[in-house]
């Protein structure tokens, strides 16, 4: 039996390690309406403090789980521990290996490490280079596609949560620039995007408009 | 033959004991435990209804009877000899009713002699189904009703009065199972100071309790961490208005597990019906507009999540012996 506050993150909002940050931030939503202080279903369950932890480890939980960096560190801490292994974060790392129950974890740790290195060189949509852009030129269309599809994030998701409709979306995506909405909308529209993203929103918004501004000038030409 | 006769009298005793409480009075208790015995009864079910809400009892109002002239206090005070010559028709087919006691002023403080005298004999009653209808609060009386059931339904509305009570009752529960389950003395010791504490914001939190428990008899808070992820613990939210009112109860489960240890399993929601309040208010018997009711859908859905554990658990190796 352990406290709420002792759960490792992935216990404490009840997700599995493979969880995408999809569900991360459905699992996040849903504690917070049980614990948050306006919460009639926990009323007087919780000692004021109680509660206090509660909420700031879910938030510490949010923040880790939702940045792919952080989180990684945060599945080796948890592999250094043996609350996870490493096939638990989908990495049949050790199948067919010979390495003696002793060795286990901490060869495990290593070729994780191994693997996700060999991921980023091979240039495909890792988590590494997703996390941020490299800097404002780097932002364009495909990009943000790219760190969108990387974190399993829908187009129909975002215009769940947002309301900014997925013509405009898949505008943006495609950079169908003449499509786009007056820039004031845009930069709005942009900066929404990027917050569901969890990547830096002044980045992503003055690094496409940019970029928008780029088209205009070569278009009017 | 022996084996036989052993098959024969387990079986006997195969009753299901449902106990429907959860500390605060008009939530509904009296209404589902009638209704969900209906429901029970109509699908062929024996289905027996204790009326344990010693001192305002009014389990027979909603079946529509006058108050029946026997009843838990003929028991109690000797002029009938057993639990089952208490037992009246309720003209539901199937379902029967023990009626609460009625006229002895002070009987809703049980003495513990007679309490454990009644708890004894339901265990003996010989019905599918056994629904025990307790009163509000968290007294010793109420709290030992339950603790003896197979499983306990906590009714709750879904206002913050209601939850608090409920949360109440179940955290006394606890510490009442574990006061009872455990004999060292310094654990005794300890939990009774958590029930002492209960009023102010100091109280032990059941971690806090299996802690401390740890600390003194190592080994002793996970047992006990064990037993209580064994309790059958069940929630129903009555008088739902609104989605939000519907969100409570999974929630409330969910918090309740990871912060009490024990899983409540969420039944489900009975949403607010005028018609009922409308049929109570002109006396009416349950079943005369109840089944017209919206909540008799919900209740009816309720009832059916409600199985006996034994249909789940075969013992195999005493069926097989039987052929």
């Amino acid at each position: 039996m352990e406290r709420l506050t002792e759960r490792n993150y992935y216990k404490l909002l009840g997700i599995s390690p493979k969880a995408s940050f999809e569900e991360v931030r459905s699992a996040y939503d849903q504690a917070m309406s049980i614990y948050s202080t306006d919460s009639i279903a926990t009323y007087s369950l919780l000692t004021p403090k109680e509660r206090e932890g509660i909420l700031s480890r879910l938030v510490d939980a949010y923040k880790t789980l939702t940045n792919s960096h952080l989180r990684r560190e945060y599945n080796h801490s948890l592999i250094e521990k043996g609350e996870l292994s490493p096939q638990e974060i989908g990495f049949p790392s050790l199948e067919g290996s010979n390495v003696v129950e002793g060795k286990l974890r901490e060869v495990s740790v290593e070729s994780l490490i191994q693997r996700e290195e060999k991921a980023e060189n091979e240039n495909q949509p890792s988590d590494a280079n997703l996390h941020l852009f490299d800097d404002e030129t780097s932002v364009t269309g495909r990009r943000i596609k790219m760190v969108r599809t990387a974190k399993e994030i829908s187009l129909d998701e975002i215009y769940r949560k947002t309301n900014i409709p997925k013509k405009t979306l898949e505008d943006i995506e495609e950079e169908h620039f003449e499509e786009l909405p007056a820039l004031v909308y845009l930069k709005g529209f942009l900066r929404t995007y990027a917050k569901i993203l969890n990547v830096n929103q002044s980045q992503m918004v003055d690094g496409y408009v940019k970029r928008y501004f780029e088209w205009k000038n070569t278009s009017q030409r | 033959m022996a084996e036989e006769v052993s098959i024969i009298k387990r079986r006997t005793v195969d009753n299901h004991i449902l106990a429907i409480g959860g500390g605060k009075g008009g939530t509904g208790k009296s209404l589902l435990t009638a209704s969900i015995g209906i429901c029970l009864a109509n699908r062929g079910n024996e289905v027996l209804l204790i009326d344990a809400d010693l001192g305002t009892a009014n389990l027979h109002t909603f079946l529509g009877l006058e108050p029946p002239r026997i009843g838990l206090s003929d028991f109690l005070t000797k002029k009938k000899s057993g639990l089952d010559r208490v037992i009246v028709k309720t003209g539901i087919s199937n379902l029967k009713l023990i009626s609460g006691a009625q006229d002895i002023i002070g009987i809703a403080n049980l003495p513990y002699g007679q309490k454990v005298k009644i708890l004894a004999n339901i265990k003996k009653l010989d019905y599918r189904y056994i629904l025990i209808d307790l009163g509000p609060g968290t007294s010793f009386n109420i709290l030992d009703f339950f603790l003896i059931s197979h499983c306990g339904i906590l009714i709750t509305s879904p206002e913050p009065t209601s939850i608090e009570n409920t949360y109440r009752f179940t955290r006394s529960l606890l510490f009442r199972y574990l006061r009872k389950m455990i004999s060292q003395k310094v654990v005794r010791s300890l939990i009774d100071k958590g029930v002492m504490q209960r009023g102010g914001h100091k109280f032990y939190s059941v971690f806090d309790l299996l802690e401390a428990i740890e600390k003194i008899e190592p080994g002793l808070g996970d047992t006990i961490a064990s037993y209580l992820s064994s309790l059958d613990i069940k929630l129903i939210v009555n008088q739902a208005r609104t989605t939000r009112d519907r969100a409570i109860g999974q929630k409330m489960a969910m918090a309740a597990k990871k912060y009490f240890g024990i899983p409540i399993d969420f039944l489900g929601n009975i949403g607010y019906d005028s018609n009922v309040r409308k049929g109570l208010l002109q006396k009416k018997p349950l079943m005369a507009y109840f089944p017209h009711c919206k909540a008799f859908k919900e209740i009816t859905e309720i009832s059916q999540k409600i199985l006996p554990r034994y249909q789940l658990g075969l013992d195999f190796s005493t069926e097989l012996k039987v052929f």
